[in-house]
């Protein structure tokens, strides 16, 4: 379990929060805290209070981050080099790194491209790189920072997948994408840097369908989690 | 009043892009895989690149403007009233839209990229332009914020307004579809005949056009009527 409590920095608050393994999105409006409650589990932020991943202190956890645009925090021209980046700041053998780097590259995609500079890339394969990189030392936890928002469905299946086999124990996910939330374990809603709600995505929607009928609600018939689920069950 | 792109091409390393296709005053979406040249096309058409060859005709448009998907690269001031008054907009009426009230002083770098991008696209789509361009305006955005943009797409449906998106849950009406694909761009057609030829259409728009013969557009509303017809 990740266990959050009396924990506060900046805006955010919050008291008390169990996040359990599996596929978590978390979404809310813009500026309501979504980036900073991941960079706190990811150990980026350490405020006062409490935050273990299993009991852990974050900083101790290996975890993964992929940003909304992955390019930006790239440090390194080659791909190769990237993807290898993780492995060899903690000092692993060459010869392991190499392998792991041309097995991880198969299995997303990217062997032929390992020598190429990562401009070359196209704006998917930049993504799977940082995937790849952010994979490729087995992370207990991995964020995806709204890596969804400039995504199309053939790419994020294809992301999909490759998050399944990696079997990552917990992934958490910020999005805005209805599609995204219907895919998820469970759903936390933040809103001025509080756990608004936290449940399934159905019990959410049908939580946020149930609050004063607003100008918002029609739209919000788009985000059904029963609707995601049939789009995808004839059209994987 | 149209944007016509005659046999024009941009080569960027083994990538290379090839458009041709007239733009009449209207809602056009541009969709495509990513890395299709899709943003490519859009700094083209907005002026930010220049063809290799070929020519973009700007006939009767005098006014043009163009929304990458970084808000970052908008930014000239460092502080929200500045900025907004940097576009020549009101800031007060400016701040409300975009959900920023009391903040017009506050360091534009305190604004999340998502709060960044509400800003940006509230200065820039209060403007009057005969050309406007929108790189993935969606992308980053709450539901508020998709709404009111697409509501005031609606609304002010002045001039060739060209949307490059692949998200599609939250569109204004729109006039004609455009896809991207390995670089070139191909005219899929009017909306009301494209939809039922459109075969790489994103999941959402395939799976209801197989449940629902009387989509007839794109915009959410349209969305939101066929999918309650299906659930009937």
């Amino acid at each position: 379990m990740i266990q959050i409590n009396s924990v506060r920095h900046g805006f955010l608050s919050i008291p008390d929060l169990t996040i359990s393994p599996g596929m978590v999105a978390i979404t809310g409006p813009n500026g309501s805290g979504k980036t900073t409650l991941l960079e706190m589990i990811a150990g980026i932020i350490t405020p006062p209070g409490s935050i273990s991943i299993d009991g852990v202190d974050p900083r101790q956890v290996t975890v993964g981050w992929v940003g909304e645009f992955p390019d930006c925090n790239m440090i390194f021209t080659r791909v190769f080099d990237e993807i290898a980046s993780p492995l060899r700041f903690v000092q692993q053998p060459c010869e392991e790194i190499d392998a792991l780097v041309h097995g991880i590259a198969g299995l997303i995609g990217l062997t032929d491209q390992l020598d190429h500079p990562i401009r070359r890339l196209s704006g998917g394969q930049k993504v799977l790189a940082a995937l790849a990189a952010a994979l490729i030392n087995r992370p207990e936890v991995l964020i995806l920072d709204e890596t969804d928002s400039h995504l199309d469905a053939t790419t994020l299946n294809t992301v999909d997948s490759i998050i399944r086999s990696a079997a990552v124990p917990y992934l958490l996910f910020a999005t805005h994408r209805p599609d995204r939330v219907a895919r998820a374990d469970r759903v936390i809603v933040l809103q001025d840097g509080r756990v608004l709600r936290e449940g399934t995505p159905d019990e959410i929607y049908q939580e946020t369908l149930s609050r004063t009928r607003d100008h918002l609600t029609p739209l919000r018939l788009l985000r059904n989690p029963e609707l995601w689920r049939a789009v995808y069950a004839t059209d994987p | 009043m149209q944007l016509i792109l005659d046999q024009i091409t941009f080569s960027r390393s083994d990538f290379t892009l090839h458009a041709q296709g007239t733009f009449t005053p209207g809602v056009h979406l541009i969709t495509g895989r990513v890395g299709s040249g899709k943003s490519t096309l859009g700094e083209i058409v907005g002026r930010a690149l220049s063809p290799v060859s070929g020519t973009v005709r700007y006939d009767g448009i005098s006014s043009s403007v163009l929304s990458m998907q970084f808000p970052e690269y908008h930014l000239t001031t460092t502080n929200l009233k500045d900025e907004i008054l940097s576009w020549g907009r009101d800031p007060e009426p400016i701040l409300e839209t975009a959900g920023l009230i009391g903040r017009g002083g506050d360091d534009l770098l305190t604004l999340s990229r998502g709060e960044l991008k509400r800003l940006h696209l509230a200065c820039l789509i209060t403007g009057r332009y005969d050309l406007m361009v929108l790189d993935e305006p969606f992308a980053g955005l709450d539901e508020e914020a998709r709404y009111w943009i697409s509501t005031h797409l609606d609304e002010h449906r002045e001039g060739i307004i060209i949307i490059i998106s692949h998200d599609v849950t939250t569109l204004p009406s729109i006039d004609q579809i455009w896809e991207m694909q390995d670089g070139v761009l191909t005219s899929i057609g009017h909306v009301s005949q494209a939809l039922t030829t459109w075969t790489s259409a994103p999941p959402l728009i395939r799976y209801i056009l197989n449940h629902d013969h009387e989509l007839s557009g794109l915009s959410w509303h349209d969305l939101v009527e066929a999918v309650c017809r299906i659930h009937e």
